[in-house]
């Protein structure tokens, strides 16, 4: 895989992930879990910062920026609030293998900004309930 | 750093559960690490140090014991991440990166558990 590929490749799971945290924010009552609201208001934001730095590292590399969907398919039926921390954990482990993948597929300061990314998304998986894992990202290990 | 956690296991019996994972991921970096690198003598799961030797320590109160392990992942983390950066194989990359990751998640969950302990 080019190293463009990889970018490219990340910036379409960026977009996905960004589509479900929008969701995910929607459906989450900020007075009844504030706790819950935050943590996908902040990843919601995270995710978004992601995506917009991609697309210029995918214009830096020569390349044209792949467009999102119009929409994507939720991890689950996301109502209730085991549902949106389920779907957030769903959506962490995608971007965790996709960066991971694009540690492989870069070098220097891209290959920086995706270690960074692994890191923090194996991080916030803990945050919505998820287990530490041996391998973040690289589950076939 | 699977030294430091099983003496951390075996100071603390009562901490067993909470540094099972912990174990069961540092033995997993080592034993593909070894594989992967097995030319390298020495552990390719270190206890970070800041460049004195010491003895392998364990604090006597066991939020202590966890705080210090936290602390050494940190180190760890930073250490993998630094080698996942210069890494020449991007598989190998990936794989240095994944377990500085992996580091990362042990450093949020011992912190969590040493604020229990306290």
């Amino acid at each position: 895989m080019t190293p463009l590929a990889a970018l490219q490749q990340t910036l379409a799971g960026e977009h996905a992930a960004v589509y479900v945290y929008g969701v995910l924010g929607g459906r989450v009552s900020s007075s009844a879990h504030p706790s819950l609201a935050t943590r996908i208001r902040s990843a919601y934001i995270t995710h978004r910062g992601r995506r917009d730095q991609l697309t210029a590292m995918v214009r830096t590399a020569g390349g044209q920026p792949v467009a999102a969907e119009v929409s994507y398919r939720l991890p689950n039926r996301a109502r209730t609030p085991d549902d949106l921390e389920a779907a957030a954990r769903v959506t962490e482990r995608r971007c965790a293998a996709v960066y991971a993948t694009t540690v492989a597929g870069t070098s220097r300061s891209e290959r920086r900004w995706a270690i960074e990314a692994l890191t923090d998304s194996s991080v916030r998986l803990l945050s919505f309930g998820g287990s530490p894992d041996p391998w973040p990202g690289a589950d076939e290990l | 750093m699977l030294q430091q956690v099983t003496a951390t296991v075996h100071a603390h019996p009562r901490l067993a559960a909470v540094l099972a994972g912990t174990r069961d991921a540092h033995r997993a970096h080592v034993e593909l690490l070894a594989r992967a690198v097995p030319d390298q003598p020495a552990s390719p799961s270190p206890t970070p140090t800041t460049g004195r030797e010491h003895r392998r320590t364990v604090p006597q109160r066991p939020g202590a014991a966890l705080a210090a392990l936290a602390r050494q992942e940190a180190l760890l983390a930073q250490l993998g991440r630094k080698s996942a950066e210069t890494a020449r194989s991007g598989a190998f990359a990936r794989v240095l990166a994944s377990a500085a990751a992996a580091a990362a998640q042990q450093v949020s969950h011992l912190t969590a558990a040493a604020g229990t302990q306290r």
